[in-house]
């Protein structure tokens, strides 16, 4: 052993009144050497006593710091990132699973805000959309206040969510199946197997991360959707076209179930009965459809609805017709009204033809020349006028210019039963007037009245 | 629902794993998923020891220098069947080298080695001391033939209660 050696250049190292000396003990250990032992042994005291009193000040000092400025953060910032890091490589799980809570939200909103603004656009682009349907979904909208364009989503989507799989992740087995029709459920398990299966080979296919995960399937009218929490995989198969809400629905229950079961799945072992309570969450993804599918929809066609349709359309069309002909029907009696010289006594509207029954002199308009003003032919209506004399002194006067037949130079006019000629007339015309005139009903006086 | 395990079939192309549990299992898929995504998944439903369990079998293609096992199809098993056929030498080598992908893989699971076709009894090349050689191993084996049906039922009753005593 090269001690000697060892002890000179301790020895160097450790001056005495600026003298080198060497000093041995009994044992051949240098005195000096079991002197730098005692002090390092007192350095590591020192440390040890110094790291407890620094542990005891750490947190109240990083406090203080961190409220008088950034540095901590900025000097334990990269350690936090390469922490970080490193946990991510080593096992992702453990990291996805304590954010989990936040990030399940998190998404949830921003899907949720996405939808919101598809709505959103959607409603612009059908604000002018005027017609039938178009009025009925306002309708809608307006006594539920739902956004119109929601409306239309809902009017427009048929689904209805089958089956519900409730998967362990690692393993494929199948926790949990829920089914409109239970008799589809018997090979649930090697579905959900080959599910998982179909998911990895997904993954592995096309270099997916393990965080790249397989979220639809579609065959036509029917779609699987796939929703991941660590420990689970809710798979849903749908027919029709669901809505994107629906996911979050789907979200939202397998985040319940994968907080409701947290220890379950660390210490599953295959036994799938210990989530049996888990159904009723399953089956409100199956519930969801029956009050969305708009199922009255497809049965609008039947004959009930098609024979009220019919009948509806032929109401309308008598209504018009009949309010039409009451119209007409109105504005000609109130015309004879206005006329002089026609009374009308009784009328009856008939469904095909219809009667009118009054007095009519000679001088006043033929009521059948008018039926065409208001729409009518002669056939439509049966008219009775019976003769009769109006004395009002208008249709008097009208009466005696028809009779008399005056010469253009004469006017003729009747105030009080006095009837006034005026004008120049020849002789031999005023002597017969004079006669004729006194034949006339409502005529009592003859007066000449020359310019 | 009992309780549920998952198994994977293994070994190199050709030794009969599909036939071998073509009449045992219940099934729903084809085997054209061997050549697709690379497995087929079938069930078992056994009583062990008075206890009801059902096997989620995923039987795998089988490994050839064409195609290698997917190891995430391994991920979330309880055991494995391991085939080897008795009439091929070389399958044995695959065996081994799939062995010890599943060690590396997922550990130190249960599994069964599996000597298929041993009603071939004029064309084996894996003699019976080579077989009992592999003792040494701590190899749990048994003698299967898929034609008449010898110890298949009871190779999934052997890995079966392996798997239960390790649970």
């Amino acid at each position: 052993m090269p001690s000697g050696v060892l002890k000179k250049k301790k020895a160097e190292n450790l001056p005495v009144n600026g003298e080198k000396f060497e000093v041995f003990s009994n044992d051949g250990v240098t005195f000096e050497t079991r002197q730098n032992t005692q002090e390092q042994l007192g350095e590591l005291r020192k440390i040890i006593v110094q790291a407890e009193e620094v542990s005891e000040v750490l947190p109240s000092a990083l406090r203080k710091r961190a409220r008088k400025d950034n540095q901590l953060a900025e000097a334990t910032l990269p350690i936090v990132e390469e922490n970080i890091r490193q946990s991510v490589q080593r096992n992702p799980k453990i990291l996805a699973e304590a954010i989990f809570p936040i990030i399940g939200p998190a998404i949830r909103k921003a899907i949720a805000e996405a939808l919101g603004a598809m709505v959103q656009s959607l409603n612009q682009t059908l604000e002018q959309s005027i017609s039938p349907k178009g009025l009925r979904w306002r309708i809608e909208a307006w006594q539920t206040g739902k956004p119109f364009g929601e409306i239309v989503m809902l009017n427009t989507l048929l689904y209805q969510v089958e089956q519900v799989f409730l998967i362990h992740r690692e393993t494929g087995i199948l926790l949990q199946h829920v089914s409109v029709n239970s008799a589809e459920s018997k090979d649930a398990d090697m579905v959900s197997a080959m599910l998982t299966a179909i998911q990895d080979f997904v993954q592995d296919s096309f270099q997916g991360s393990e965080n790249a995960t397989l979220d639809a399937l579609k065959v036509r009218e029917l779609s699987v959707w796939i929703e991941h929490s660590p420990d689970a995989i809710l798979a849903t198969v749908i027919r029709g076209n669901a809505p994107l809400r629906l996911r979050e629905v789907l979200i939202e229950s397998i985040e319940k179930v994968q907080f409701q079961y947290e220890n379950e799945f660390d210490e599953f072992k295959g036994e799938t009965n210990t989530f049996d309570s888990s159904r009723p969450i399953l089956q409100d993804c199956l519930r969801l459809q029956a009050g969305e599918s708009a199922q009255p929809k497809a049965k609008i066609f039947t004959s009930f609805n098609a024979l009220a349709g019919i009948l509806g359309i032929l109401i309308l069309v008598g209504g018009f017709f009949y309010v039409r002909d009451y119209w007409r029907w109105s504005n000609y009696l109130a015309r004879l009204k206005t006329e002089n010289g026609i009374v009308v006594t009784e009328t009856n509207r008939g469904f095909f033809k219809h009667e009118i029954e009054g007095l009519r002199d000679a001088s006043a308009i033929d009521p059948n020349e008018i039926l065409s003003v208001y729409g009518y032919d002669k056939d439509d209506v049966e008219s009775r006028w019976k003769n009769y004399q109006d004395l009002s002194p208008e249709m008097v006067l009208e009466r005696a210019k028809k009779v008399l037949n005056p010469p253009p130079s004469v006017n003729l006019s009747l105030e009080n039963g006095v009837l006034t000629i005026h004008g120049y007339a020849p002789n031999d015309w005023l002597l017969e007037a004079r006669t004729i005139a006194k034949s006339i009903a409502g005529i009592e006086k003859f007066k000449v009245e020359r310019e | 629902m009992s309780l549920q395990k998952k198994i994977c079939m293994l070994g190199a192309s050709g030794v009969g794993k599909t036939s071998l549990i073509r009449q045992f299992v219940q099934s729903i898929y084809s085997e054209k998923y061997h050549t697709t995504i690379g497995v087929k998944i079938d069930k078992k439903n056994l009583i062990v020891e008075g206890e009801e369990l059902t096997l989620l079998l995923w039987d795998l293609q089988g490994e050839d220098e064409n195609f290698k096992i997917r190891p995430s199809f391994l991920r979330g098993a309880s055991g494995f069947l391991l085939v080897v056929d008795l009439t091929r030498h070389e399958t044995l080598v695959t065996a081994f080298s799939i062995q010890q992908m599943l060690e590396r893989e997922v550990g130190n699971l249960p599994f069964l080695v599996l000597f298929n076709k041993s009603d071939l009894t004029e064309n084996i090349e894996i003699s019976d001391e080579e077989v009992a050689d592999l003792q040494k191993y701590d190899w749990q084996i048994l003698r299967t033939s898929a034609k008449s049906g010898e110890c298949v039922e009871e190779a999934f009753q052997t890995l079966a209660k392996t798997m239960l005593a390790k649970n």
